[in-house]
């Protein structure tokens, strides 16, 4: 990696971190001081559980929730860096290492407190609460690979949904203020629509539906059971998806221009 | 080679030109200005220069290398225009940090300085700054940069006049300490001739005129008198206005004279400043 995209990595990635951080104190406040504050003031101070409250807190999702939030803001970044001698191939560069540094972060502090919270509330463990653990875990022989590609899965499913956030963000990236706010509309019209059809179509034609659903997630009806799935296809579709949200990052990225607002 | 070659770039915004078909070369260490009416181009062009908007079609070669995309050609160029790239919430010393950064390198010293001599706190906050301020901000950061081709977009936009008299002399003293490439776009031509070496001027996005300023003016002619007498002398001139109060007739002239052509006792000639050159050039009523 070149110096100069070594140091713009290194800005994106303490900005993101230091945002990352300021909104996670917010949601703390949000979530955990906030109710107990209401039932202090509605004399309901017994029923305080700050224990469960911390126990079923799921603090991986919540840090890529956030990130995925913080990787939408990209207009801002492309616009400093631009003025600063930058071009737009290392911006992209940056910012897609900045991003997965940052949810590699997100994730492995998820997994530490998970841990942390199991071993001093009793909460669930991770391998317990895993989608993962509970559809494909016992499709290697070995428990260690299974909880390993469990963890490398989480992972990718993280990059998946900031990436996916990221070309959003990006995407609007392009437009003005003003166009922005029709698109929004237009998009998330279209969204609902297209989720109403398939629901509809899903209802007409469930045993078609089921089969699609069966191969994206790799389900076998005779194993489903042991939790021994194959996870060959759902690593294939993130894999898929997340190539796919960085190529359209980066022809997106590719055509950003400073907007005359 | 040296310098930043403008090679058949066009712009067009939804089927209207704003540039057509510019090739000229912004030369190594030189103060350029570069002069045009409101909406002839020339933000446009810095923009497209320094890879912030895309040309229709063209290029933009620093010293050799094509700009766009390309870091090395980037980090060559610094743009200070109307544009507030830098976050509202970062206080202005951070910013400078930050501009090393990106940059490899920053002067420290002669940006505390001019700080000081406009009396800027750097403790202030980006976003808090009056648009003045902003400009003498955004001025002292293209001072302290190691690129070597400076761009400057109305620097002295909301500056009182003690302010602007300071930003030309620092960017004076500035440009012989560490001689580079100024590019300046300004409407106050009259201020800031005196700093300039080389002028360009674009009018309905053509550049009419660019060349040294010692040559341009050289070139830039008023002749007065009688009309019948004007008008004789300058028939084969390119006259690029005139003038008429009671009998006497001015006509001004862009080119060289007719060395051959009599010249009558009642006329005279004198030469144009910048600003009265430029007026007239970019005039489309070429008669009052």
């Amino acid at each position: 990696m070149s110096e100069r995209k070594n140091c713009v990595t290194n800005y994106l990635l303490q900005n993101i971190l230091r945002q990352l951080g300021y909104v996670f104190l917010w949601v703390v406040v949000g979530i955990i001081l906030v109710p107990i504050i209401v039932m202090l003031l509605s004399g309901h101070a017994s029923q305080i559980n700050v224990v469960s409250t911390l126990k079923n807190f799921e603090l991986g999702v919540t840090l890529v929730v956030i990130l995925a939030a913080i990787g939408m803001r990209n207009y801002d970044d492309f616009r400093l860096l631009i003025q600063n001698g930058i071009s737009r191939k290392t911006y992209w560069g940056a910012k897609t290492i900045a991003l997965f540094s940052a949810t590699i972060l997100a994730q492995l502090l998820g997994y530490f407190y998970n841990f942390f919270s199991s071993s001093v509330f009793h909460g669930e463990s991770w391998q317990e609460s895993s989608v993962y653990i509970n559809l494909y875990g016992n499709f290697f022989s070995s428990n260690i690979l299974n909880k390993l590609f469990a963890i490398v899965f989480s992972v990718m499913m993280s990059c998946f949904i900031v990436f996916a956030a990221n070309l959003i963000g990006n995407f609007f990236s392009l437009f003005t203020r003003k166009q922005k706010y029709l698109m929004l509309i237009a998009v998330i019209t279209l969204l609902v629509v297209t989720f109403m059809l398939f629901i509809s179509w899903a209802d007409q034609n469930v045993k078609q539906a089921g089969a699609l659903f069966s191969l994206l997630i790799g389900y076998e009806k005779n194993r489903d059971h042991s939790g021994a799935n194959n996870p060959l296809v759902p690593f294939l579709n993130l894999a898929i998806g997340n190539v796919l949200f960085l190529l359209g990052n980066w022809w997106i990225t590719m055509h950003l221009q400073v907007r005359d607002e | 080679m040296k310098g930043i070659q403008i090679q058949g770039v066009e712009k067009s915004f939804s089927k209207r030109k704003i540039l057509q078909e510019l090739d000229f070369t912004f030369e190594a260490h030189k103060i350029y200005g570069l002069l045009g009416r409101n909406g002839a181009g020339k933000s446009t062009l810095l923009n497209i220069i320094t890879d912030r908007i895309f040309a229709t079609s063209g290029q933009v070669i620093v010293d050799g290398e094509v700009a766009k995309n390309n870091d090395a050609a980037l980090s060559k160029i610094y743009l200070s225009s109307e544009m507030n790239a830098y976050p509202a919430s970062i206080r202005l010393e951070k910013i400078f940090k930050m501009t090393e950064l990106f940059y490899g390198d920053f002067d420290y010293t002669l940006a505390n300085n001019l700080a000081k001599q406009f009396d800027l706190d750097l403790q202030q906050k980006f976003g808090k700054l009056s648009t003045g301020y902003r400009n003498i901000f955004k001025f002292i950061v293209a001072l302290g940069v190691p690129a070597e081709y400076i761009f400057l977009d109305e620097p002295t936009l909301g500056l009182d006049a003690n302010h602007r008299d300071l930003l030309y002399q620092s960017l004076s003293t500035s440009y012989i300490e560490r001689p580079r490439t100024f590019v300046i776009a300004t409407h106050l031509i009259g201020e800031v001739a005196s700093l300039l070496e080389r002028v360009v001027v674009i009018d309905q996005g053509q550049v009419i005129i660019n060349g040294d300023l010692e040559d341009v003016l050289e070139q830039s002619y008023l002749i007065s008198g009688p009309e019948k007498e004007v008008s004789e002398y300058t028939k084969n001139l390119n006259v690029i206005g005139k003038e008429r109060l009671g009998k006497i007739s001015s006509y001004y002239v862009y080119g060289k004279l007719d060395d051959e052509c009599f010249l009558p006792d009642v006329v005279t000639i004198e030469h144009l400043d910048l600003q009265q050159l430029f007026i007239h050039l970019t005039n489309p009523r070429k008669e009052q």
